[in-house]
């Protein structure tokens, strides 16, 4: 296997309105429209093309990009993220996507990913989707459980999610849901998620020929409304065997219906796995464009990566100068700090991190050679098999395996 | 050279919280040794840690100028004690140095049990006292009843004792008056052979021991060759001087009468111990200075380096550490669950903790401590008696007669009603009520036989928040008693864990091994199976509790946005799981065996 070319994402954020348990860098509709006025989006995505065509005259310089990487040309996927990018006007999409291909050279198969939400697709949205050249949608369905949707705080109910589904097959092929597990209860208000309401989001699935699926199980990130929720002892936790009993079915029931598990919480038909979230977890570089966005990229003296990201600010991004005046480097990763990373996002992927790509990306190593000792242990603790995939156990215990590279 | 009848040596002496330290501070301000500017609060207080818990733990000194009212000079060396009853020997070294001690009572408080106790130990070192009558600024002062209260309980005459306020500053001139007139300068023959008492030393890394003396007779100068008369070791001195604030003032010899110190290039640490006497080689005195008690410690317990490759660097630690604080005892020992380290015996809990977070803090060592002990008397049926400081050489049970352990008298002041709760407290503590007096209409002193090891471990934590802060506690060892003790093992999946074992009551043996598990419960990690956690006496399971298995540790999501920040929270997981001991198959962190420490029974 070649190593992975380089993807693209951007990053939307806005929302109708925050959920509950997001943590993301996004903002509401209201605060947005207050502190930006009416023509928010419309600067954004001027700031993004602006982004864009500073990125591409910078390489056409023979320059560096931020912190001394080198900027991509050749990209072969994209992945407009949020927030919500649905929220957009279908228009200032298809403009953002003519900049992106004006920026870089975008591969002709390149998988293009945009996220949205039920509560702001229409047709004439997926009409225009596909006229721009995306080919995937992901739409944040969460749950098909009304009171579940109300507690996770989503603008959507379990009716307005189903037609949202059928109407996005009739226009794409390449679909993704995501769902949440292990949903707590607040108590007095609404209970914890039960495994029926894993058994329907999963029928659903099944009978619209959905090819992909990201099943999460919820994460409490500080700063939530989520979190002082559990904080001040309002919420009814699910129980830990309860919720692992529902990863099980999770896995069982999209096993029987032909999905496989390439990733912790990632499930597709054969062919489906997402190419853009693929490279996260194989080392591959990635471009970030827009408010909070990050990048990962090599620098320019080759063997070292570095990871920086955009400043969280709407306001900055749409006044910046020089966009790489609201960068930060995250982290400059030398060739160990790379292979470590390497080793602990590929073990995200059921098959484990992948020795050939391994062997590209650093000259020729072994995996087996450079971490003999590691590999061993978790062996032997049965957390991985003998070809570096993930054992059923190496999936309950997954940080197990992770901090054994960290 | 100083004129001798222009020194005075004092100490400032209180109740903790009565405002020495601001007292303290607010003299050297006036004494313009310090402008307002480079004030930082509690210049005596060195230590971060001693800032932080607003106690004094080592001595200090400094050395001032005072222009009197009728403009004679005079020289001040000032000599602030550590405030807490697990210090009294600290205590009783400063003031062996000085004429006179400013005793500070705070207007609101009232006289405390430690008030008395550092009186009592004044006067039994012939000082001057000078009372003072601090924090009259507060709405709660009542500055004639605590005049009348000095007077009445300890039957010092009160009526001119100045009223103040250390933090606003009000009064500061007429304590530093009081001072000059009422506390005697020192008396020395300069021509007599060198006697100067070490009452406080600490290492320097550049000129070695820093030796704090008090010159009693002779004088002592750069180039004179010291003898410690406890060793007969010999220096040669490399510099004298006297304290300033923050810093070393050398200075060309220290002569009778004199508080400063003395450099001679020490190494070894233990060459030059807290209350030895200090003499020249070629005309030694004849007979050290007397009056120092040797340190007894009374607690005992294992410390540990969470990381055994830290052994030597514990082992430096402490040998530093003692080099300060002479009631610092360590021997090496083993432990079949932590490995090597040392015994080390303390005055007190505090005193333990003290020492514990300074080894992490200024020499950034992680440690592990054992639960603590105190000194048993076990008598075996074959005569032998044995001393017994650590749990894990605990006789055969068969093999034992009986087992004394040390008794003290505890001297408890309180508002009168609080007695109840205090009563009820002690009994619990196995204390037995010895008498109760009125000091006055509203408070009381009450005076209990208790067992050393039920005050060790958080009785003055108990005892504080069963009278809302209001009650005060002095205590003294007084005697061994017999004793029914058995010892108390835990077990972690099905293994003995020998840190955590302790002698125990055999009455309260059962609430404790319940308490214990519970709370163990409480700080042992889930791990990926279940771990019985029991309590037992010689093979017979009395209490137990069962950590549950954790059934997953997966973070769910992971993509480009967010690898930095995964990274740090899997390094942090990672980070806690390094600082935990492995037991056999399970791990366990280091507050286990603190929280050990600090049961309430009261609870």
């Amino acid at each position: 296997m070649e190593t992975l070319l380089p993807g693209l994402y951007v990053h939307i954020p806005f929302c109708v309105k925050k959920c509950n348990y997001c943590d993301f860098y996004s903002l509401g509709i209201s605060e947005c429209v207050n502190a930006f006025g009416e023509g928010v989006y419309r600067d954004y995505v001027d700031a993004l093309k602006r982004e864009i065509a500073e990125l591409r005259q910078c390489r056409g310089n023979g320059a560096c990009g931020f912190g001394g990487t080198v900027i991509p040309e050749k990209i072969d996927s994209v992945y407009i993220g949020g927030g919500t990018p649905s929220i957009l006007p279908p228009d200032l999409i298809c403009e953002l996507l003519d900049e992106l291909r004006d920026g870089f050279v975008i591969a002709p198969d390149a998988e293009i990913t945009i996220e949205c939400n039920p509560g702001t697709l229409s047709e004439n949205k997926l009409i225009d989707y596909k006229k721009a050249g995306i080919n995937r949608l992901s739409i944040g369905v969460q749950s098909l459980n009304d009171s579940l949707l109300g507690f996770l705080g989503r603008i959507h109910d379990s009716k307005k999610a189903l037609e949202t589904i059928k109407l996005a097959r009739t226009y794409f092929d390449n679909v993704n849901l995501d769902f949440i597990s292990g949903v707590p209860g607040l108590i007095g208000k609404s209970r914890p998620q039960s495994l029926s309401d894993i058994e329907r989001a999963i029928d659903a699935v099944a009978e619209n020929g959905i090819p992909h699926v990201s099943y999460y199980s919820l994460i409490t990130e500080e700063g939530t409304p989520l979190y002082d929720w559990r904080e001040k002892g309002l919420l009814e936790d699910m129980d830990e065997g309860l919720e692992r009993e529902s990863y099980y079915l999770i896995k069982r029931r999209l096993n029987d219906a032909g999905y496989g598990q390439y990733e912790i919480s990632n499930f597709a038909l054969p062919g489906y796995e997402s190419r853009h979230n693929l490279k996260y977890w194989s080392g591959a570089e990635y471009v970030g464009i827009g408010a909070g966005a990050v990048s990962f990229l090599r620098h320019h003296g080759g063997e070292k990566y570095v990871r920086y990201s955009n400043r969280k600010s709407v306001a900055d991004h749409i006044d910046a100068g020089s966009f790489n005046d609201i960068r930060t480097v995250e982290e400059l990763l030398d060739v160990i700090d790379r292979k470590k990373e390497f080793m602990m996002l590929g073990f995200r992927k059921l098959t484990g991190p992948d020795r050939e790509i391994y062997s590209k990306l650093f000259n020729g190593a072994d995996i087996e050679l450079d971490f003999g000792t590691e590999l061993q242990r978790l062996r032997s603790e049965g957390l991985i098999g003998n070809d570096l995939s993930l054992t059923a156990k190496g999936l309950d215990f997954a940080n197990e395996i992770f901090t054994a590279f960290i | 050279m100083t004129d001798r009848d222009k020194i005075r040596n004092f100490c400032i002496i209180a109740h903790i919280d009565h405002g020495k330290s601001t007292l303290a501070d607010r003299i050297l301000e006036m004494t313009g040794v310090l402008t307002e500017r480079e004030m930082d609060d509690q210049v005596l207080d060195n230590m971060d840690l001693e800032r932080e818990r607003g106690i004094t733990i080592k001595a200090q000194a400094v050395r001032l100028n005072y222009k009197a009212k009728d403009g004679t000079e005079y020289v001040y060396n000032l000599i602030d004690t550590p405030g807490h009853v697990d210090f009294n020997y600290e205590v009783s070294r400063t003031l062996s140095a000085c004429e006179g001690a400013v005793l500070v009572v705070d207007a609101s408080q009232g006289i405390e049990a430690q008030t008395l106790a550092n009186v009592y130990l004044a006067i039994d070192h012939d000082l001057e006292v000078v009372p003072v009558i601090n924090k009259i600024d507060l709405p709660a002062a009542q500055p004639e009843v605590v005049r009348r209260e000095i007077e009445d309980v300890i039957g010092l005459p009160a009526d001119d004792a100045p009223l103040i306020s250390a933090k606003v500053g009000i009064g500061i001139d007429e304590v530093l008056e009081q001072i000059a007139q009422k506390i005697p300068a020192p008396e020395g023959d300069d021509k007599a052979p060198l006697k100067a008492l070490v009452f406080d030393s600490y290492y320097d890394s550049y000129r070695g021991v820093i030796v704090y003396v008090r010159i009693f007779d002779g004088a002592v100068k750069r180039g004179d060759t010291i003898r410690f008369m406890s060793t007969g070791r010999d220096y040669t001195v490399t510099e004298v001087g006297w304290f300033k604030p923050g810093t070393l003032c050398p200075a060309d010899s220290l002569e009778a009468g004199e508080v400063g110190y003395i450099a001679a290039a020490i190494k070894d640490i233990t060459d030059a111990t807290v209350g030895d006497t200090v003499t020249l080689k070629d005309d030694p005195a004849e007979e050290p200075l007397p009056g120092y008690k040797s340190v007894q410690p009374m607690v005992f317990c294992g410390i540990y380096p969470v990381d055994g490759a830290d052994y030597e660097n514990l082992r430096d630690a402490l040998f530093k550490l003692k080099l300060n604080d002479a009631s610092l005892t360590f021997e090496p020992e083993t432990s079949q669950a932590l490995g090597f380290g040392f015994r080390c015996g303390f005055l007190g809990l505090l005193h333990l903790e003290i020492i514990q977070e300074r080894l992490f803090r200024e020499f950034d060592l992680e440690l592990i401590t054992t639960t603590p002990s105190v000194i048993y008397y076990v008598y075996l049926t074959n005569g032998e008696k044995i001393v017994l400081d650590n749990p894990s050489n605990y006789p055969d049970p068969a093999t034992i007669e009986h087992i004394e352990e040390p008794m003290v008298k505890a001297t408890i002041m309180t508002p009168k009603e609080y007695v109840g709760n205090i009563m009820e407290l002690c009994n619990d503590r196995r204390g037995e009520f010895i008498n109760m007096d009125y000091i006055e209409e509203t408070r009381v002193v009450l005076t209990f036989n208790m067992p050393l090891n039920e005050v060790i471990y958080d009785f003055f934590d108990a005892l504080k928040s069963r009278t809302r802060g209001y009650a005060s506690l002095d205590y003294e060892l007084s005697e061994y008693k017999p004793s029914k003790l058995v010892k108390l093992d835990i077990l972690l999946n099905g293994q003995i864990v020998d840190a955590l074992s302790f002698i125990v009551h055999e009455e309260k043996a059962y609430t404790r091994a319940r308490k214990i598990a519970e709370k163990l419960k409480d700080v042992i990690p889930r791990h990926q199976f279940e771990i019985p956690i029991q309590a037992c006496i010689g093979g017979k399971i009395i209490a137990r509790e069962t950590v549950k298995a954790y059934r997953k540790d997966v973070l769910a999501k992971c993509y480009g946005g967010d690898i930095t920040r995964k990274k740090k929270l899997l390094e942090k997981q990672k980070e806690g799981k390094k600082r935990m001991r492995q037991f056999g198959s399970v791990e366990v962190p280091q507050e286990a065996f603190l929280t050990v420490l600090k049961l309430d029974s009261g609870d």
